[in-house]
């Protein structure tokens, strides 16, 4: 980077920081535009039709998401069908009254939020794991989805269901049913979008995926459904840490220094490989998601780390069960099974809680010079991005 | 080695398992600490009974959840005193919760609305729900329960409330919200059988009356009483209590007493 670019920056971000300091929601379409355009603008490869068409696009876009945001003033309602009707939400409070029946108020709660999302009950609980930076396994997102479309796809496997056309409509039937039971959270419903699109190009139509486009499609997608959603944290820290799993877990691997490939292949090989991935996908995603993080909460813990390390095994055991309860919730089994992994991660919660928690106040200005600095590294780095064969969409 | 470590951490889990069974199985009472309100759980072995659930906050569940484990959900006995938001409020919670075996009450037509609705989602539910008037009495394998109070029906629905005389090894006397005009009727009730051990008011450990109100203080009362420990469930409220009155009376005839608020959970280990 050179430094005349350095300090335009810098002097953009304090400008545009002290102005924006109330309203953080344009601030964040400023920050999830701003990558996107760069690239936009930056890749001069397209003939100049297409570029005009673009543009086109891009100013239909932005006046639609400000007419969007200056005449909405109700909050956006999604459950489009009432509760008596809705059979997956009646659905959804079926399993909830179940986990109420067989597992403890502490223990329960926190099932309920790791499977199912949604308001929490225990407010002692929900501080301790924010405190102790662990409230993102609270939030559904990509990762439940990706657990539910692998058991889909498992059972469908023993099943031997290879139609690929009934196949892409079921799978897709399943995300929007899973889209449904979770009351269409945010999070979820990037995550929803996200794979319908990756199955609908690799898949259907058999393209070449290249990972920016997609993002930058659910963005669009986004605004144009309503730009009130990107208002809501989980958005944003869900977009975040995707672009943090898609562009800076990478990086993050290639500094591990662990060879991917080698000839023989065992089984605890296979494991330390996913190993890796999975932390230096954690890494790249608590990166991007740190300073939005520090600026909402006004403190993070030190040691956040440590003890998402200490839950990642825990998690990789409880997600499956739990995704198989909402499938069958039928009774005591579970309970005895699930408790102590339940009781595993209130303890881990309870005694990071009280440690390594600083709290600091950042303002605006600096928080947005460090996404400038990250944004345009990346730009730097990828900016002749070559598409990528192995996308999964988590 | 290896053999020996594994025979170890096998043995280190069966003792700790035999603490933990030996801890729950023993026959407790429990004041909970629930802020304002009454709740109190006895238990033994094999049952629970709950005498009040507490006002609508997630306490009362935490609190459970100490003492009855996940895998052993159930209420078998549930008595409720009358109906006031810190005496039935946690109610629906409860019943979606846990297994309710029977709900007892002194009487069935109330005044307040929210609890006629919670009254019909447990005929909902099937629960039984059964009326006790003086006299009555419950017996189980541990603990035996003796209605003392609400022989007819009086105007005021606090002096309406159940008086449960729990006997185990040691007596409690749980008395919801009375006031004036039940003390003095229980009073009487209690002159006349002085000598029978069901029947008369002596007993080691008291929950104080309506949260320690002034207008529920007599001295009569508490001379026949004579408890060992008084109890004051209370926690924060808009109607001072407990009184000032009733605790200098406390400090005065020298009865140890116990504020929940400040003190915490009391378990008795009967």
């Amino acid at each position: 980077m050179k430094i005349p670019d350095l300090f335009f920056i810098l002097a953009l971000s304090f400008v545009l920081g002290s102005w924006l300091e109330e309203n953080s929601l344009i601030l964040f379409i400023l920050l999830s535009f701003f990558f996107p355009i760069a690239l936009f603008f930056w890749f001069k490869n397209f003939s100049p039709l297409k570029k005009i068409i673009k543009i086109c696009i891009l100013i239909f876009f932005l006046s639609w998401s400000g007419f969007w945001y200056s005449s909405l003033r109700t909050k956006t309602d999604f459950s489009f069908v009432s509760l008596d009707k809705n059979l997956f939400l009646k659905y959804r409070l079926f399993v909830e009254s179940k986990i109420k029946e067989h597992l403890t108020f502490q223990e329960g709660n926190l099932l309920k939020g790791i499977i199912l999302g949604g308001k929490f009950e225990d407010q002692e609980l929900k501080n301790k794991l924010t405190l102790s930076g662990l409230s993102h396994i609270t939030a559904i997102s990509g990762h439940n989805l990706t657990i539910i479309l692998s058991l889909v796809f498992e059972t469908l496997k023993i099943v031997g269901f290879f139609n690929p056309l009934l196949l892409f409509i079921t799978i897709n039937l399943f995300i929007f049913i899973f889209l449904l039971v979770m009351d269409f959270q945010g999070s979820v419903l990037r995550a929803g979008i996200m794979a319908f699109f990756l199955i609908l190009a690799k898949n259907r139509w058999g393209r070449i995926v290249i990972k920016r486009n997609i993002l930058i499609l659910t963005l669009l997608i986004f605004v144009v459904i309503s730009p009130k959603l990107l208002k809501d944290i989980g958005v944003q820290l869900s977009f975040l840490a995707m672009t943090g799993i898609l562009y800076l877990s990478p990086i993050v691997e290639r500094s591990l220094k662990f060879e991917k490939y080698s000839q023989e292949t065992n089984f605890v090989f296979e494991f330390k490989r996913f190993l890796i991935k999975a932390l230096s996908e954690i890494i790249g995603a608590q990166i991007l998601v740190l300073p939005l993080v520090v600026y909402y909460f006004g403190n993070f813990n030190i040691l956040s780390f440590l003890a998402n390390l200490l839950i990642f095994p825990v998690l990789l055991i409880l997600l499956p069960l739990g995704y198989l309860f909402l499938f069958f919730p039928l009774g005591k089994w579970f309970s005895w099974l699930s408790f102590p992994l339940l009781k595993f991660i209130i303890w881990t919660a309870d005694i990071f809680s009280r440690w390594g928690i600083i709290y600091f106040k950042i303002p605006l200005s600096i928080i947005l010079t460090i996404y400038f600095f990250i944004f345009y590294q990346l730009y730097l780095k990828y900016k002749n991005e070559l598409p990528d064969f192995h996308l999964s969409f988590s | 080695m290896n053999y020996l470590i594994f025979i170890l951490v096998l043995v280190n889990i069966l003792i700790y398992q035999i603490i933990f069974t030996f801890l729950t199985s023993r026959e407790l009472v429990h004041f909970l600490n629930i802020g304002q309100g009454n709740a109190v759980l006895i238990k033994d072995k094999k049952n629970a009974f709950l005498y009040d659930t507490g006002k609508n906050n997630f306490l009362l569940l935490k609190n459970l959840d100490k003492t009855i484990p996940f895998y052993q959900k159930k209420i078998d006995l549930l008595f409720l005193s009358h109906a006031d938001k810190d005496h039935y409020g946690s109610l629906p919670e409860i019943i979606k919760r846990y297994k309710v075996r029977m709900i007892i009450l002194s009487s069935l037509d109330f005044k307040d609305e929210n609890f006629n609705q919670t009254i019909e989602t447990i005929k909902k539910k099937k629960i039984p729900l059964l009326v006790l008037k003086r006299g009555d009495k419950i017996s189980t394998n541990k603990f035996r329960f003796f209605v003392l109070h609400p022989e007819k029906k009086y105007s005021k629905d606090n002096n309406n409330s159940l008086v449960l005389k729990v006997i185990g090894r040691k007596t409690y006397l749980l008395t919801g919200d009375i006031e004036k005009e039940a003390i003095e009727s229980l009073i009487s009730f209690h002159l006349k059988n002085k000598l029978k051990y069901f029947q008369n008011l002596k007993s080691d450990f008291l929950l104080v009356p309506h949260h320690g109100s002034r207008f529920s203080l007599n001295k009569a009362f508490y001379y026949w009483v004579r408890p060992g420990l008084a109890i004051i469930q209370v926690g924060k409220n808009f109607y001072n209590h407990p009184h000032q009155e009733v605790i200098d009376f406390l400090y005065r005839e020298k009865i140890n007493f116990w504020k929940t608020d400040q003190k915490g959970d009391l378990i008795i280990y009967d």
